[in-house]
């Protein structure tokens, strides 16, 4: 082990020069440029002119068309002016056309703009990468960050399109310092692992809350949306922030804002995209002729490991010098041709008493793993007046996935409006329709599925027979299977026969609805009134071919779940400011029901495979097992909070929320959610203001509590579950106890601190951000462990403690500004370090995800939630240590296992240890943004370090032969002149030979890595040469375009998530899906 | 510029319109009621007729897991049993089978977790079935008599299994209200027999409704009588007769000294005497004389012929798991998506019958080859040669070649048993010294011996290894043999065509195993998630992982 840590240090050498030397290069060139910081704007003296024009015009967003309220307009050179009112309207008196305005705002870059004779004047203003002023969602409000005394981060839409982005996930990843997305694998539509702040819960979920326009908890947000639709996301993360979401608050709340109509000339944006895919990394395993000397070598060493005299035992001891009964070369003309003595690299003798050698070596990797295409298109029209706007969008887009026929299709729909009625009315609405169908081609007939079934079928069977009958046989035009060559086991299968003849789809359709009814009672006073609807459905169709699916004769099943979400909310805003007090509040209370349905139905034994899911009768099951479920949740809350600012300086953010939930127990059906916040702009004070080089300077301190509701509905009470039991042939009806109730079950509570710092720096062309916070989780959900002979097993108890504390910085920083060239910097780093406090009634240990032998992870207290158990692998035992391994039953050759607690006795409990944590120690990720002229450039840079990973495939691809293909680390594997290796000497699977697997050392891999998250190279055309356009912007982006690292599956990072895979626990890898690297060509076009 | 906002009067009412809806449904305090609708909870009444016999059907629930798999690859509750006997192998070593032979076996493997959390599930069941039965207003007197009397039979059977597998055990025999009183300590094998185990089977035989009949599937008073004469021959045997005194803790210290058998004492042929009553009726009952080999691999057989009482099973819905573990590992003669080569009787085992015995015969009890099935050959022409012979006894013909599930009923009494066990009964109170007729020892055994086509014994000269073997012979992988060997603490040796001796099972050393068996071995190890979740429950001696604290 110590080796290790070693090499990992030389190699974090290498990539923390790569940081310097980034970090280096933007100083310097930071204090290099010329540093300017804005001019103040003087007093407002309009000189009494007759020769006076009057000047008018709306000052808008220039990438989201948004009127911009509070612009300054000054006339040059002069310190008259005019700012801009709420719909971004100015009127101002200028002495003669000749003149020109200068049009600064905060966060925006100034402008400065010739009158030329013209009396209407609009101008559109860019955004500073650094905003201060910038708008941040809150919940229920909005709020200016410079404002803020919480943890909100942001990302606008203009980042979001960074890089081409299928879902949420893929746009935020690594973007916001405490926001951890995990792509789970390489499957198309799949949805990434979202935690913020850390893991709070083990038996609850770890989602964050999703409002999508308002709607609380949408279903679905990471498939659905299409981030080409965002206006911006906000991450509320501390509990000042989330408090306001009470019982749903605890996970982080991720607000997502979608675009709107405005004001202004219709404007039609097109964004498309085509994206090739391409596997990233191989898997290596043998090939067939590796196959076949790894398959000779191990039956000669069956005698050694079989446990009984079973020498006649092996079916296929003809890889032996012959002599031995069973099947040989000769009786295999499908897969063996005559060859000379010598004519192939291994003596495969047939009984016939001539050579043989293999017709076949597929490489079924490249075969089903193939490149893909995918594209996207997305429209939208956008628009309106005064009293009415509008935005409509369109999207289409294709995923395509490297396995074979997976691919994930999203159609969307929206239509929005917001309309001025009266002066005191404005409504807001929106519909959307949201269809999506995901083919992913998979099976999940054995373990690990299709990507197992690439590297275990033997290497020698072809993907299909040719149909030629003299020489295949009876397999001619046949796929081939592992089983053709009979020596593994029955249940490997072909991964294109798998391809070709299993289909799944998984739809979706999703439509969701909202009215806001906005009041506007007095000037300061608003109430909204929202009501909003989340209807949707799933379906599920499979089949499994006749021969694929095995003893199931073709397979078929259709699931179907129906859920209805819909929500009432009502609220009041209130603002004020009365001198140098700001005071501001939020007072609502709000319902939601949310409802499901499912029925799953299912046949098998079809007598051909031309039916399909299609008609499910056909099939002659003995007993087809349709199952129906349904339930609902409900909750009722009332929420408040309160804003207090005094000059802007001091800042006091006071929250609660009373949510009453249908999930708790009868004995707890009401929790109180409050927190409370302070922020300090020292910036702001006079001994401060000295300070040119300090543009802001921001201390904040926030406590407060947030609860997670998850804990299931109907699962508070004691339950007599019914079943059928079988009783002379019938099934029949059957009660029995099935859980242990627990009336009092209510809430996790999450305390969290948050410490921060906001700093700015020569005009917030240096942004920084730096929170501390420690977040406990108490009362927290575990299904305590219980007794069998009393009890069902377990109970759910509020009964357990976790603590998530880390740090989060945030930096922004705009490097090089000048007229044609600019660079920008962001880095966001953040170190989450979670740490079990208190486990169940007596502390003891859970063992979890008991897998082939044994336990793959532990909850212990003092260690974090994702831990890894297993033995501790020392190697392999060596001739001299003969009599040692006679100690524990095995012999030299064999695995040998650290027996840590001396007894003499290998026990997988007793000797196991905790072999690291999943969790990284810190991440990081850099993004570089450069504009020369026309040019744009980003860089994406993502860096883990400190997680494991556990690569299960060592159990199959490693630790035993010959049932299948095994990968390619088996050739150096234990001989008497190779005795320094951890692999054990082949023997085959069969025939009696014992191995030994069990989670272990040699199973655990260090998952640190640097990836090429993305990179992309723009061309703005010229608006001069663009007739009727206003913008044709077009990219090329490389995605996760190299990964170093020293894990030796497809991807250090993610799960298989179909295959055993563990919402607490990432990085557990049993045949993953792969992840490709893409390469993108898109357009942006707006006329 | 307030009042031209506030004398907008429709305003108001549209204002409060929503607040007073948003009131009416506040005060609507059922909004955050939670009413399942799948699922009954511990409240609701069940009080019909049909609600009652489903309280009762719940305690059956547990019984299919008696051929359930377990550790991995091949490996089954069923054949671990067998192979801890020394006369089973394996083809397929993934399930960890070999570790019985190497004793490097722990209470951390399925083989002994599973068993007990099954049969205790069943004792749960059975709880709560006697919990609730009595409110049952739906059912008659009669009924209920009757369904008690199945679900205590049950009860009965389960903790029969536990008390044989792990010695002493946790006493539980009321629906758990509390969770603080979920930890208990183990109680005395002896107390578990006398005050669950005799006491739910002599209420069933003797005070219940159940009606003397043939079980077709649910217990009847012939089901019950079938397992109390064994529970008797066990308790005549050991370990019972060696616990005297329940506080001593003979299961954790491992004291057990006794090897005389049969064991002579009052109490011993007291039992004997009981079980031989139960087992003269039995035997006596006509409608279990005609039956066949072939009745154990024929689900249409199910619960006919001599089958007295059965774990029931039903293709597609509750398989039996064993079809595909007797067969050869992959040899592709079978539509089974695994052929495991798991559950086969070893070599010397088969080497120890009669050659003449039929029920050696090909696809009697054992077959030497088959073909393959159409799935892999369309012609279905010959298998490779079988290395060994393989069990056919559970060969059940449709699922092995046709629909790959099997619905064969598994066997835990059956006529030959009773046949056994009467001579076996006879046999012993003959040794102990009470006067039994030569027909009454014989007449037992001779039965299965005609049958099977071997010279049939003299009362005179019939002897316990006889006896034993004649139990291998007919009940070869019935799950008898390991509770055979440990209530009688003998093991067969095996032989060539017949077993050599009958040895004391402490130091006898099976021919595949690589240690003798020692006191360690009279008892499995307790699960390794029971001691860790119990804190109160200590190890069996000689196994691990043991109790914190525990020596």
């Amino acid at each position: 082990m110590k080796k290790k840590s070693i090499s990992i240090f030389s190699h974090w050498k290498k990539y923390k020069i790569f940081l310097c030397l980034n970090m280096i290069i933007f100083l310097v060139l930071s204090l290099t440029t010329n540093l300017t910081a804005a001019g103040a704007i003087g007093g407002n003296s309009l000189p009494d002119d007759p020769q006076q024009v009057t000047v008018r015009g709306t000052v808008t967003d220039a990438s989201t068309g948004e009127a911009l309220p509070g612009v300054n307009v000054v006339i040059q050179g002069t310190v008259v002016g005019a700012v801009t009112d709420a719909n971004g309207n100015y009127t101002l008196n200028v002495p003669n056309t000749a003149a020109t305005l200068r049009f600064s705002f905060i966060g925006y870059v100034s402008q400065r703009v010739a009158l030329s004779g013209q009396t209407t004047l609009n101008v559109a203003l860019n955004a500073e990468v650094s905003q201060l002023s910038e708008v941040v969602v809150t919940g229920y409000g909005t709020s200016r960050r410079q404002d803020l005394t919480g943890s909100i981060a942001s990302i606008k839409t203009e980042r979001l399109l960074d890089k081409p982005a299928f879902n949420i996930g893929q746009a935020i990843g690594g973007k916001i310092a405490g926001v951890k997305v995990i792509e789970a694998n390489g499957a198309p539509g799949g949805n990434p692992m979202i935690r913020v702040r850390g893991t709070n819960s083990i038996s609850s979920n770890n989602v964050p809350l999703f409002v999508v326009d308002g709607i609380v908890g949408v279903a679905n947000a990471l498939t659905i949306l299409n981030p080409n639709e965002i206006q911006s996301i906000d991450v509320l993360k501390d509990a000042s922030a989330t408090a306001i979401y009470g019982a749903r608050g605890a996970n982080g709340v991720i607000i997502i804002t979608t675009k709107r109509g405005f004001a202004g000339k219709t404007t039609v944006e097109y964004n498309g995209y085509i994206t090739r895919g391409v596997r990233q990394r191989d898997f290596v395993y043998n090939n067939t002729e590796q196959f076949l000397y790894v398959t000779r070598q191990a039956w000669l060493n069956n005698a050694k490991y079989a446990t009984t005299q079973n020498w006649p035992l092996c079916p296929f001891s003809d890889l032996l010098p012959a002599g031995y009964n069973g099947t040989t070369f000769s009786d295999l003309p499908w897969l063996f041709e005559k060859t000379a003595q010598g004519g192939y690299s291994i003596p495969l003798l047939g009984e016939d008493g001539n050579y043989y050698k293999p017709r076949f070596d597929t490489n079924y990797e490249s075969l089903i793993f193939v490149p893909s295409l995918s594209h996207n298109h997305q429209i939208s029209i956008r628009g309106g007046n005064e009293n009415a706007k509008f935005g409509t969008f369109f999207n289409y887009a294709h995923e395509d996935g490297l396995l074979l026929n997976s691919y994930f299709d999203r159609f969307s729909g929206k239509v929005n409006g917001d309309f001025k009625i009266t002066k005191w009315l404005n409504i807001s609405s929106q519909i959307t329709a949201n269809k999506n169908k995901n083919r992913t081609n998979d099976v999940s007939y054995f373990s690990g599925g299709i990507s197992r079934a690439v590297s275990e079928t033997f290497p020698l069977v072809p993907p299909q027979y040719p149909s030629d009958p003299e020489i295949y046989k009876q397999y001619a035009g046949l796929y081939g299977q592992s089983i053709d060559f009979p020596v593994g086991e029955a249940d490997c299968q072909n991964a294109w026969q798998i391809s070709k003849t299993v289909e799944t789809f998984a739809d979706r359709s999703q439509f969701t609805g909202d009215i806001t009814l906005n009041f506007q009672i007095t000037p300061d006073l608003t109430f909204k009134s929202n009501f909003a609807v989340d209807d949707n459905s799933y379906k599920y169709n499979n089949y499994g071919g006749r021969v694929v699916s095995r003893a199931s004769f073709g397979t078929a099943a259709i699931n179907i779940q129906k859920a209805y979400y819909w929500q009432n909310e009502n609220y009041f805003n209130y603002n004020k400011i009365i001198g140098d007090h700001s005071i501001s509040g939020v007072l609502g209370i709000s319902w939601s029901r949310y409802r499901w349905e499912n029925l799953n139905a299912s046949n098998n034994n079809y007598f051909d495979d031309f039916y399909k899911w299609h008609n499910l009768a056909v099939g002659t099951a003995p007993r087809p097992n349709p199952t129906s479920s349904d339930g609902q949740n409900s909750l009722n809350s009332y929420f408040a909070r309160a804003n207090y600012s005094y000059r802007g300086k001091y800042l006091l953010t006071l929250t609660g929320r009373m949510d009453g939930s249908s999930k708790f127990g009868a004995d707890s059906k009401y929790g109180f959610f409050p927190s409370g916040s302070v922020a300090w702009r020292l910036s702001e004070e006079d001994f401060m203001k000295n300070i040119s080089v300090l543009s802001n300077l921001k201390l904040r301190f926030s406590v407060g509590q947030t609860g997670n509701q998850e804990i299931g509905s109907y699962v508070t009470q004691t339950f007599i579950s019914s079943t059928n039991v079988v009783i002379n042939g019938a099934l029949t009806p059957a009660l029995y106890p099935s859980s242990v109730g627990n009336p009092k079950l209510k809430w996790e509570k999450t305390t969290q601190y948050d410490a921060g710092l906001d700093v700015g720096l020569v005009g917030n062309r240096v942004t920084l951000a730096v929170d501390y916070y420690n977040k406990l989780t108490t009362d927290m959900l575990l299904d305590v462990p219980l007794p069998q002979s009393t009890t069902t097993g377990s109970v759910r108890k509020n009964y357990g403690t976790v603590e998530n504390k880390g740090f989060e910085v945030q930096l922004s920083t705009h490097n090089i500004r000048k007229p044609n060239f600019n660079w920008y910097t962001d880095i966001a780093w953040s170190a989450n370090k979670n740490t079990i406090k208190k486990l169940g009634p007596t502390g003891a240990d859970i063992l979890r995800n008991s897998w082939v032998g044994g336990a793959n992870t532990i909850l212990r207290v003092g260690e974090s939630i994702a831990t890894f158990f297993g033995l501790t692998r020392l190697g392999t035992y060596s001739t001299e240590e003969a009599s040692l391994a006679a100690r524990y039953g095995f012999v030299p050759g064999d695995v040998k296992y650290l027996d840590k607690n001396g007894d003499g006795l290998i026990s997988y409990v007793a000797d196991g240890d905790l072999l690291g944590s999943a969790f990284p120690k810190w991440d990081m990720d850099i993004t570089n943004n450069m504009d020369y002229r026309n040019f744009d450039l980003m860089v994406d840079i993502r860096i883990s370090y400190g997680g494991k990973k556990e690569n299960r495939t060592n159990h199959s691809g490693e630790d035993r032969q010959v049932m299948d293909n095994s990968k390619n680390r088996v050739l150096s594997a234990w001989t008497p002149y190779n005795q320094n290796t951890d692999i054990g000497e082949v023997r085959p699977g069969m025939g009696g030979a014992y191995y030994q697997t069990y989670p272990d050392t040699h199973w655990i891999e260090d998952a640190s890595f640097v990836r090429g998250e993305g990179a992309t190279l723009g061309y703005t055309l010229p608006n001069n040469i663009l007739k009727g356009l206003t913008r044709l912007r077009v990219y090329f982006t490389a995605k996760n375009f190299f990964v170093l690292t020293k894990y030796s599956g497809y991807d250090p990072e993610g799960s298989d998530n179909d295959n055993m895979g563990d919402s607490l626990t990432p990085n557990m890898d049993f045949y993953m899906y792969p992840r490709p690297s893409t390469y993108t060509f898109g357009i942006n076009v707006a006329f | 510029m307030l009042s031209k906002f506030l004398n907008v009067k429709e305003m108001k009412y549209i204002l409060l319109l929503i607040l007073g809806l948003g009131l009416a449904l506040g005060s609507c305090t059922k909004f955050l009621e939670e009413v399942p609708t799948g699922s009954l909870t511990d409240e609701a009444q069940i009080t019909s007729n049909p609600g009652g016999y489903a309280l009762a059907t719940g305690a059956y629930r547990a019984l299919p897991t008696w051929t359930a798999s377990a550790q991995w690859w091949g490996g089954s509750v069923m054949n671990s049993l067998e192979y801890a006997t020394g006369k089973a192998y394996s083809q397929y070593q993934a399930a960890d089978l070999y570790k019985f032979e190497t004793n490097v076996e722990s209470g951390d493997s399925e083989y002994f977790i599973f068993p007990w959390n099954y049969m205790y599930r069943g004792v749960r069941d059975a709880n709560l079935a006697l919990k609730m039965l009595p409110g049952v207003t739906g059912l008659s007197d009669t009924e209920k008599s009757k369904l008690i009397g199945e679900v205590r039979t049950l009860r009965a059977f389960y903790y029969f299994v536990l008390v044989r597998k792990f010695g002493d055990v946790v006493y539980n025999t009321s629906v758990l209200t509390d969770v603080a009183q979920a930890s208990q300590p183990r109680s005395s094998l002896k107390t578990i027999y006398d005050k669950i185990i005799v006491p739910d089977l002599e209420f069933a035989v003797n005070q219940s409704a159940l009606v003397d009949e043939r079980s077709t599937g649910r217990v009847t008073k012939h089901a019950a009588r079938a397992i109390l004469a064994d529970v008797y021959l066990t308790m005549a045997g050991y370990p019972y007769q060696e616990v005297t005194d329940t506080t001593k803790p003979y299961c954790v210290d491992g004291l057990w000294t006794m090897t005389a058998y049969p064991v002579n004492t009052p109490s011993a042929i007291a039992l004997l005497q009981k079980a031989k009553t139960q087992l003269d009726f039995l035997y006596g009952a006509t409608t279990y004389k005609t039956w066949d080999y072939s009745d154990l691999r024929t689900p249409a057989q199910n619960n006919k012929n001599g089958a007295i009482f059965s774990v029931q099973y039903l293709a597609g819905s509750s398989n039996n798991g064993i079809v595909n573990t007797t067969v050869p590992l992959s040899a592709h003669t079978t539509v089974y998506t695994t052929e495991t080569g798991t559950t086969i009787p070893s070599l010397a085992y088969w080497q120890s019958y009669n050659p003449i015995d039929l029920r050696i015969v090909d696809k009697a009890y054992f077959y030497y080859i088959d073909n393959l099935a159409s799935k892999y050959d369309i012609n279905e022409g010959p298998a490779p040669k079988f290395p060994l012979p393989f069990l056919y006894k559970y060969y059940d013909f449709n699922a092995a070649k046709v629909v790959g599930q099997s619905g064969l009923n598994f066997p835990l009494y059956r006529y030959a048993d009773v046949c056994l066990m009467l001579t076996e009964v006879n046999w012993t109170l003959r040794q102990l010294g009470q006067a039994v007729s030569d027909d009454d020892i014989i007449k037992g055994i001779n039965d299965i011996r005609t049958k099977a086509g071997v010279p049939t014994y003299l009362a005179s000269n019939l002897t316990l290894l006889d006896i034993m073997s004649e139990r291998a012979y007919e009940l070869i992988f019935e799950s008898k043999m390991l509770y055979d060997m440990r209530r009688t603490r003998r093991a067969l040796v095996d032989g060539s065509g017949k077993f050599e001796a009958l040895r004391n099972l402490i130091g006898y050393q099976p021919t595949y195993f690589t240690y003798q068996f020692s006191a360690k071995h009279l008892l499995d190890p307790i699960s390794s998630t029971e001691i860790d979740n119990n804190k109160l429950c200590l190890q069996n001696y000689g196994w691990t992982p043991k109790q914190q604290g525990q020596n």
